[in-house]
């Protein structure tokens, strides 16, 4: 009995963070990251050709921060609380601000560990991660038919169509191992990082295709009802495909979130142009996880329609099983849901690109370019982000950014680096109008962490260089 | 390049601090509260399709239907007894009592009684079952039979003593000891009962047929006294009584028929208090009578006439006609029937309130000699009304009300109801509903006009409207509020055919009626 109720808890969490899902929408960019780079160890994620300045950094679970992102396109604080003429929360408003396609998305990132040694011309990375990241796109219809019923004149031709409907959850653990150099004299860095993945949980519906439509005209709805949903899958596994295997033991979720397997690959380069313009890129996350057949679970639920125009009533007066109740108990009873189990399958990450340039302004100042796309279903979602950054050797680093996306700048970010010895504390985020104006805000985005740093190569170099008469360059190992 | 000093920074810190505080005091003016949901649903109620016929599966029971050769729907209304009589209340078996000679003992007997003190006597009698008017046999279903025993012997008599009908089957058996003590009176008398079932009789051939064996067992036991020869004997009287007849084979007499004046009901649409007087004209009614007779006695049904009462006025129509039934053979019957079309049609287009049939009969009419009846003969008369609905109507009106608790529309801001009808039957349904307060005074008429139009099959006639209820904010009209204080609603509706009643229509098997019935509403919840 407290097993079932745990299991069910647990399905019940999944279900939420499920539905803490969208596609599409531009959240997990972490431009910010990217002009903290010099300071910034997790910055090595985004670009394993970046080198940061710390001789070494290590950053510990539970210290070594967080970034979470959660954002929505559809609503704000400022409509949620608005009032109409009546006093009463304005939820015409709020329906009329819904777009075609709503979108929420949850994307966390938990390092675990994270350890890097600079060398002379070289950073040698490694991190553990928890990553957890959930989508979920609906349409306007959704929420109309919701709040406003199903006789709403704003449901076109009565029609609430959940064709736009999907969602997507995945969480897993990605153990990291990078190299990045310098090539060229020093004018050139490339980099690499090799990541396992342990997938942990995984759960889709895709194409999902049902429609519900209330017939009738301008001056009456409701003539008759239809509902017509397509065959779709609702696909999971993991811990979430586990849940749905009957002879599911509390044994199986120590093994179901660990046994399915996955590689990556993160790929960058930067390249000094001169001693003022610096290029670099990077794609990120180009890899997979293979989910374990013993906990991949796909449940194909078959097409089914229903239609509804009223009781017949001489059956009613006849006191005969009504047909409409018979009708609708053969859909159901027809309603064969197929589960395929034991199949493996392969999901792919979101593969992501970063490609700009910097420019020094001044010693401690400079000033980027950035464009990011993500690579989502065969499709390239671009954005724009300038970045300034003032940098004051690794005590203090600065960053603010202004992305444009859809051919308006909709959104900035800022971030620093504070290092009080012996650690350093990362607060950033890449949704500063959220922070600004939380009226309006539709994210959440923050970065945490305290990372344990040792060494400054720049003072290193800058040493040497001005050691130059020695026959042996030094490098100074001293807390900066 | 400008160095960018501390003091900048602080500005700008200031600034930042500044409209961040500023933007941050408005999340504490946050009120989540009066959330107003107002969802409209729609909702199909009713979706039907019906023919007439459908109609009157579902709401009557008593009502038959057929349809005959042009589709045409045909109502019957029939009753197989509506006059029904068993042989039993025409004949009968009488009680009889069988000639039982009394019992003396032999010279020898007595002689051994003398010298011995005891005699063992055995006697065989047959006696004859007697016959009842001039019958050729008859079986007795269940009876009675009787006995009374007086012996004066001056001894104690051993007596035992079975009736056998002439299957050679016991169906009584007697036995008892009479006490006699020296000196006292040797009278000693006894009785005895039993039922009995299933014996028959024959008349008409070998006696022993008819005829009831006695078997006798006596042993006399001396006390005191020899016995003289004559001077004693055993007395029996044998009666049968109560009995039914299984069946009666001979000649039976011939009975007249005593029939009660029967009422005919055609006041099947009048007898409801809900309807008012209607109009009606059926082209082609008929009215058939069914004779049945399973008795193996010729009937003679004399159908007089049909007497009409309307408004208490009385009318005879005569008709004076003879029905015969020849006898029927044993476990069938002989069925006969008439038809009085001509007759009804004039009757029952007169719209009478109720009509009354007059019959007489008599059984045997020629006295044949060769007759039977059995326990399950009878005779009956019945009848069946066919209204093929080739028709007119007019004036059929519905008048109801339905009390209701009071309707409390809370939050409802409006309901709209639609129907909509499609009718391929002749018949217009004109429809009315005024809600009523407890005084019956209106307070707000639902809806008055058509609900279905009269159409054909090939051209079905199409009826849809709104009725609509609401409170509307922008003229402060409130209907829903009216609904308060509705205690009843009062429903009148009226019924003809296609042009008020004035020509004969003919509906159809295949003729329907397809109705819809929707709702939409907008209710107010505040969370």
């Amino acid at each position: 009995m407290i097993e079932k109720s745990i299991r069910k808890f647990v399905f019940g969490i999944i279900l939420i963070i499920s539905f803490l899902g969208n596609e599409g929408l531009l959240a997990q960019s972490d431009m910010i990251s990217y002009g903290l780079n010099k300071t910034l160890p997790q910055a090595n994620n985004l670009n394993p050709a970046i080198l940061p300045d710390y001789k070494f950094s290590f950053g510990l679970p539970g210290l070594s921060g967080f970034h979470i992102n959660t954002a929505q396109n559809f609503t704000n604080l400022e409509l949620l609380s608005s009032k109409d003429e009546n006093g009463n929360i304005n939820t015409g408003r709020i329906i009329d601000n819904l777009r075609r396609n709503n979108r929420i998305s949850s994307n966390s990132s938990i390092n675990i560990l994270h350890l890097g040694i600079r060398g002379a011309t070289s950073y040698t990375a490694f991190s553990v991660t928890n990553r957890i990241n959930a989508r979920i796109s609906f349409p306007r219809e959704f929420i109309q038919f919701i709040a406003l019923g199903n006789a709403s004149d704003q449901l076109e031709d009565g029609l609430l169509d959940m064709g736009r409907f999907s969602t997507k959850t995945t969480a897993y653990t990605e153990v990291g191992l990078s190299h990045g150099r310098e090539i060229l004299n020093g004018k050139m860095t490339v980099g690499v990082r090799v990541k396992y993945l342990i997938g942990h949980a995984y759960a889709d519906i895709k194409s999902f295709d049902a429609r519900l439509q209330t017939f009738g005209n301008a001056d009456f709805r409701g003539d008759s009802l239809a509902m017509n949903v397509n065959e779709f899958d609702i696909r999971s596994a993991g811990i979430a495909g586990a849940l749905f295997d009957e002879d599911f033991q509390d044994e199986d979720i120590r093994k179901s979130v660990l046994s399915n397997r996955g590689f990556g690959l993160d790929l960058g380069a930067t390249y000094e142009f001169s001693k003022k313009i610096k290029f670099f890129a990077s794609v990120n996350d180009l890899g997979f996880i293979r989910w374990n057949q013993q906990y991949a679970n796909q449940q194909t639920i078959p097409a089914f329609q229903y239609e509804f125009s009223g009781v017949d009533v001489v059956e009613l007066i006849n006191g005969e099983d009504l047909s409409v109740i018979n009708d609708f108990d053969s859909v159901i009873n027809n309603l064969e849901i197929a589960e395929t189990t034991g199949e493996a399958f392969s999901t792919s990450l979101i593969g992501r690109l970063y490609a700009g340039a910097s420019y020094q302004l001044t010693r401690r100042q400079a000033a980027s370019a950035i464009l990011y796309s993500e690579f989502y279903r065969g499709a390239l979602i671009p954005a724009l982000t300038g970045m300034y950054n003032f940098q004051a050797g690794t005590f203090f680093n600065f960053a603010f950014s202004a992305t444009m996306m859809n051919g308006r700048v909709n959104n900035f970010g800022t971030g620093l680096t504070l290092n009080l010895m012996p650690f350093q504390i990362v607060l950033a985020t890449n949704d500063l109008l959220s922070l600004v104006n939380p009226m309006k805000a539709r994210a959440v985005d923050f970065r945490f962490g305290i990372n344990h740093t040792f060494g400054n190569v720049g003072n290193a170099k800058s040493r040497a260089k001005k050691d130059s008469k020695n026959t042996i360059e030094t490098i100074d190992l001293g807390i900066d | 390049m400008k160095r960018i000093s501390g003091k900048s920074i602080f500005y700008l810190a200031f600034m930042v601090v500044i409209s961040f505080g500023g933007c941050y005091s408005e999340l504490s003016d946050i009120k989540f509260e009066n959330l107003k949901w107002s969802p409209e649903l729609g909702v199909p109620l009713v979706d039907s399709k019906f023919t007439l016929i459908e109609l009157l599966e579902a709401n009557a029971d008593d009502i038959d239907y057929t349809t005959d050769s042009n589709n045409t729907i045909v109502l019957s209304i029939s009753d197989d007894s509506l006059f029904s009589q068993s042989a039993s209340d025409y004949y009968s078996l009488s009680d009889q009592a069988l000639d039982v000679p009394p019992i003396f003992l032999t010279q020898d007997e007595i002689e051994e009684f003398n010298s011995t003190g005891q005699v063992t006597v055995s006697r065989d009698i047959l006696v004859d079952y007697p016959n009842q008017g001039n019958l050729d046999e008859i079986i007795i279903d269940q009876g009675r039979v009787e006995t009374q025993v007086e012996e004066n012997f001056p001894a104690i008599v051993d007596l035992s003593f079975s009736l056998e009908d002439p299957s050679n089957t016991a169906f009584l058996d007697y036995n008892n000891e009479f006490n006699y003590s020296a000196g006292n009176d040797p009278v000693s008398t006894d009785e005895y009962a039993d039922q009995i079932n299933n014996i028959g009789f024959r008349f008409d051939g070998d006696p022993r047929l008819r005829q009831i064996m006695f078997s006798f067992q006596i042993s006399l036991t001396k006390v005191d006294q020899n016995l003289v020869f004559g001077g004693n004997s055993i007395d029996l009287e044998v009666g049968f009584q109560d009995l039914e007849f299984e069946g009666l084979y001979g000649d039976l007499s011939s009975q007249d028929i005593s029939t009660e004046t029967n009422t005919i009901r055609t006041d099947f649409l009048n007898d409801n208090e809900l309807i008012n007087d209607i109009d009606y004209y059926f082209e082609n009614p008929q009215f058939r009578m069914i004779f049945t007779n399973s008795m193996g006695v010729p009937i003679r049904f004399d159908v007089n006439n049909f007497t009409t009462y309307k408004n208490g006025q009385q009318t005879e129509q005569p008709i004076n006609n003879s029905i015969e039934l020849e006898s029927a053979l044993e476990g069938s019957a002989t069925r006969t029937e008439t038809n009085f079309d001509a007759n009804f049609k004039n009757i029952i287009n007169n719209t009478p309130d109720s009509v009354s049939l007059q019959i007489d009969g008599v059984l045997d009419p020629e006295d044949v000699s060769n007759n039977y009846v059995t326990k399950d003969s009878e005779i009956r008369v019945g009848y069946e009304i066919n209204l093929p609905l080739e028709f007119s109507l007019s004036g059929l009106e519905i008048n109801e009300t339905v009390s209701l608790e009071g309707i409390d529309p809370q939050e409802l801001q409006y309901a709209l109801f639609k129907f909509t009808s499609e009718n391929s039957l002749p018949i217009d349904l004109n429809f009315r509903a005024d809600l009523l307060d407890e005084d019956s005074a209106l307070v707000m008429n639902l809806f008055d006009g058509k609900f279905l139009a009269g159409g054909t099959e090939s051209q079905p006639a199409t009826i849809s409207d709104i009725i609509r209820l609401e409170d509307n904010p922008d003229t402060n009209s409130n209907e829903l509020d009216e609904l308060k204080g509705v205690t009843r609603i009062g429903i009148r509706a009226t019924v003809s055919t296609t042009n008020n009643g004035s020509s004969v229509v003919r509906i159809t098997s295949d003729a329907s009626v397809q109705f819809n019935l929707a709702v939409q509403a907008k209710y107010n919840v505040n969370l």
